[in-house]
């Protein structure tokens, strides 16, 4: 059974571009145009590891982490941040959000891969 | 005298003569006319809809002069900055039609799920008010599907102060609300079982809400672009939107949105048209999933141990 | 009641009242509101209350608005960035000269925000904006840069762009180049491409997608040669682009003969694991382009069992 990722970003340049890398490499990809589709769609189905944006309209990433870690179907779901922010702080933020690892923008395909499987792995 | 003979040369309307390419709208164009739909009404069309939102842009295109799919897809994604276009192109694709019982997977979570929590949760604290606003509410379909849904649900009705208001802006469908008297066409989705329970026909076709039912609701004049009135509807449990604040701009739907927050009670529910998404017009509810559906919620009251502040 | 009331409702304790004394304060328009706002914006736990003052800010009319918007762009709360931003594009001209200014900020997050603001005002002075960021040093900036003039139609950055996709190497940089290419470019956009990506086998998998979309919008019935080995190819993972490509073809060069085979392989995908919706496009472009072989149709593909919509409604969602 392939792994299901929902990618989360307002970009559509960035989620083509995010789900052919997840996609090639082996794993089934749905894509959200910003944090409140992502939240919906985390509510209608379950998905083994999340790829989020924090830069988005409306509902920006962190807030998109925290709503779903109130789920508890969420719980241990690995949630990746993808962004341009560099500094200590950012990540900060995000990890107590809820995230487990972040990965900085423009991710090149092996690294985003290699992060995903890490975090797949170490379950 | 020489006598030009002129040769008169209708101007063409655009709306008249002018045809749209014999062309498709391109599954990438429907994706960017959809996802725009989507973040400004709150819609979402899926692709099977290619054809159904192609026919409605056609419409539009033909009045605007424009040739292309693709240059449509621009203007309604870049240039409509108030949302004009938006709102016309909202009543081609929206149906305004209003009838009992719409929208029933909906009034399902409501009764199943969202009622009884509430109920429960007023009983626990000995509050016996029940409070639902149905804004919008036209002739009455709603508050009406509202008080026969009630009557079903709650076994001891009787015992509580129960209120449903309906409001809109137009004083004739006002005046049709009240009297709650309704044709064929309206009451197709009511199941049978109610039909009888609440419903008596009064001539060939029409029937009338009975009396124990209709008791429990009050029409109301109220314009939603009314601050002060608005301002005055307060500690409501459900409030009920559907299919209304597409029509409006912007500013006007996330004042309106504002008003309705503050009109909730703590952990009250707010429905809006079961393809619309409150989420686009403010975070400031809460997402949830309720068996199939998705609700949104006012935060409920925090449990406090803070003594200066009074637990709610 | 008047601004100095307002002013202190904000303070209050009643959520409801500090949203509606910011809803007043954006009524009555005046600038002296500004700052008690934007202060109570940095303490408010509400949510709810820091969009109503959001709401108010982008009513009240005056400069200091745009200058503490473009100051929050550096904000270390991702909310109140990304209102500034939106706050910003309400207020269109106005808020250019500040954007100008911020697309020099050392930070390269907040010359990036103030582009995606840019981005979102409808005037021609914007085209500054876009010349500043193109040259930008940090890739984010530029591949937003790159983005927004295609997703705006910035026709005058064509040569530009055809500079940049001819020398850059960046994965995600091409993609933005090449999707911007398809909006704003030309045939001699698609000789750059070419130049590049000659065939379509020579071309990266994470650019196919948006190859095959220029293949569509710029290509030539020459180019049709290459048809063949493009849907043996990529006729199943690329269905979507490759139909609009080739209904693209056909309102460019109305009814022309694809290459012998073409029209089989169109009708053999039809009976994939599609949706209804693909399987009638598929089957309108095979009937649109005149063959000269039979064409075997499969039974369950033909357009006649296939759900068709009827007045418009399509097929019914719950």
């Amino acid at each position: 059974m392939k792994k299901k990722v929902l990618i989360v970003d307002d970009s559509q340049l960035t989620r083509s571009y995010h789900s052919f890398i997840v996609e090639s490499a082996g794993f089934e990809c749905t894509s959200a145009v910003d944090g409140l589709d992502g939240l919906e769609k985390t509510l209608l189905e379950h998905f083994d590891i999340i790829v989020t944006d924090i830069n988005m309209q409306g509902m920006d990433g962190y807030e998109f982490i925290r709503r779903v870690r109130t789920n508890a179907e969420y719980d241990a779901v690995p949630i990746i941040i993808i962004s341009t922010e560099s500094r200590e702080n950012d990540r900060q933020i995000g990890f107590t959000a809820g995230a487990n690892l972040y990965v900085v923008k423009p991710a090149d395909a092996s690294r985003l891969v290699a992060s995903i499987n890490l975090i797949v792995g170490g379950e | 005298m020489s006598q030009n003979i002129s040769t008169f040369v209708p101007e063409k309307g655009r709306g008249e003569h002018f045809a749209p390419a014999a062309t498709t709208l391109s599954m990438k164009d429907f994706q960017n006319i959809r996802d725009v739909i989507y973040k400004k009404l709150g819609i979402y069309f899926e692709d099977a809809k290619v054809f159904f939102i192609q026919k409605r842009i056609e419409k539009r295109m033909a009045i605007l002069g424009i040739e292309r799919f693709d240059d449509y897809a621009f203007q309604l994604c870049f240039t409509d900055s108030d949302s004009v276009e938006m709102q016309r192109l909202a009543n081609l694709v929206t149906t305004n039609e209003t009838y009992m019982f719409r929208e029933f997977d909906q009034l399902q979570a409501f009764a199943d799920i969202c009622l009884p929590e509430i109920l429960k949760e007023k009983e626990r604290k000995n509050d016996r008010t029940l409070k639902i606003w149905s804004a919008g509410c036209s002739s009455g379909e709603e508050p009406y599907t509202l008080a026969i849904i009630l009557r079903e649900v709650m076994h001891d009705a009787a015992r509580w102060n129960i209120q449903i208001t309906g409001t809109d802006i137009d004083e004739h469908v006002i005046d049709m609300a009240r009297k709650g008297v309704y044709e064929e066409r309206s009451l197709r989705e009511v199941p049978i079982e109610y039909m009888d329970r609440h419903l008596k026909e009064t001539s060939v076709g029409s029937f009338q809400i009975h009396g124990d039912t209709s008791r429990l609701v009050d029409i109301q004049h109220l314009n939603l672009h009314d601050k002060v009135s608005m301002r005055k509807m307060r500690s409501y449990d459900f409030i009920f939107c559907r299919n209304v604040l597409i029509y409006f701009d912007d500013i006007s739907r996330r004042t309106a949105v504002d008003h309705f927050y503050n009109a909730l009670n703590p952990g009250g529910y707010i429905f809006l048209g079961h393809s619309e998404s409150i989420g686009r017009i403010t975070s400031a509810f809460t997402l949830l999933r309720k068996g199939r559906h998705l609700v949104y919620q006012k935060a409920p009251p925090a449990v406090r141990n803070d003594s200066t502040k009074e637990p709610s | 009641m008047n601004i100095e009331d307002h002013i202190s409702n904000l303070n209050s304790e009643d959520e409801a009242d500090r949203m509606y004394a910011a809803e007043d304060l954006g009524v009555a328009n005046d600038p002296a509101g500004v700052g008690p706002l934007i202060e109570r914006l940095g303490m408010d736990p509400s949510r709810a209350v820091k969009e109503a003052i959001f709401l108010a800010l982008a009513a009240i009319d005056h400069p200091s608005v745009v200058a503490q918007a473009a100051d929050l762009l550096a904000a270390d709360d991702a909310f109140l960035r990304n209102s500034a931003i939106q706050l910003l594009q309400g207020k269109g001209e106005a808020a250019i000269c500040e954007l100008l200014k911020k697309l020099k900020d050392p930070d390269p997050d907040v010359r990036k925000f103030a582009l995606d603001a840019a981005a979102g005002i409808n005037h021609p002075a914007v085209a500054q904006i876009y010349e500043i960021a193109i040259e930008d040093p940090e890739i984010n900036v530029l591949i937003a840069a790159v983005e927004h003039i295609g997703r705006t139609r910035q026709t005058n950055f064509k040569n530009r762009i055809e500079f940049l996709f001819e020398k850059s190497t960046h994965p995600m940089l091409l993609s933005a180049l090449l999707s911007t290419l398809i909006q704003i470019g030309d045939e001699k956009s698609w000789e750059a491409i070419q130049e590049g990506y000659p065939t379509s086998e020579s071309v990266p998998g994470y650019l196919l997608s948006w190859w095959i979309q220029a293949f569509g919008r710029f290509g030539g019935i020459e180019d049709l040669e290459a048809l063949p080995q493009i849907l043996s190819a990529y006729g199943k993972s690329h269905l979507v682009d490759l139909i609009d490509a080739l209904s693209s073809f056909q309102e460019r060069f109305g009814t022309i003969q694809l290459p012998p085979g073409c029209c089989q392989t169109l009708a053999d995908l039809s009976t994939g694991p599609i949706s209804n919706e693909l399987k009638r496009r598929l089957l309108m472009v095979v009937e649109r382009f005149p063959s000269t072989e039979e064409i075997n149709l499969p039974m369950i593909s033909r357009l006649s069992t296939l759900d068709m919509p009827s007045n418009g409604k399509g097929i019914s969602d719950s």
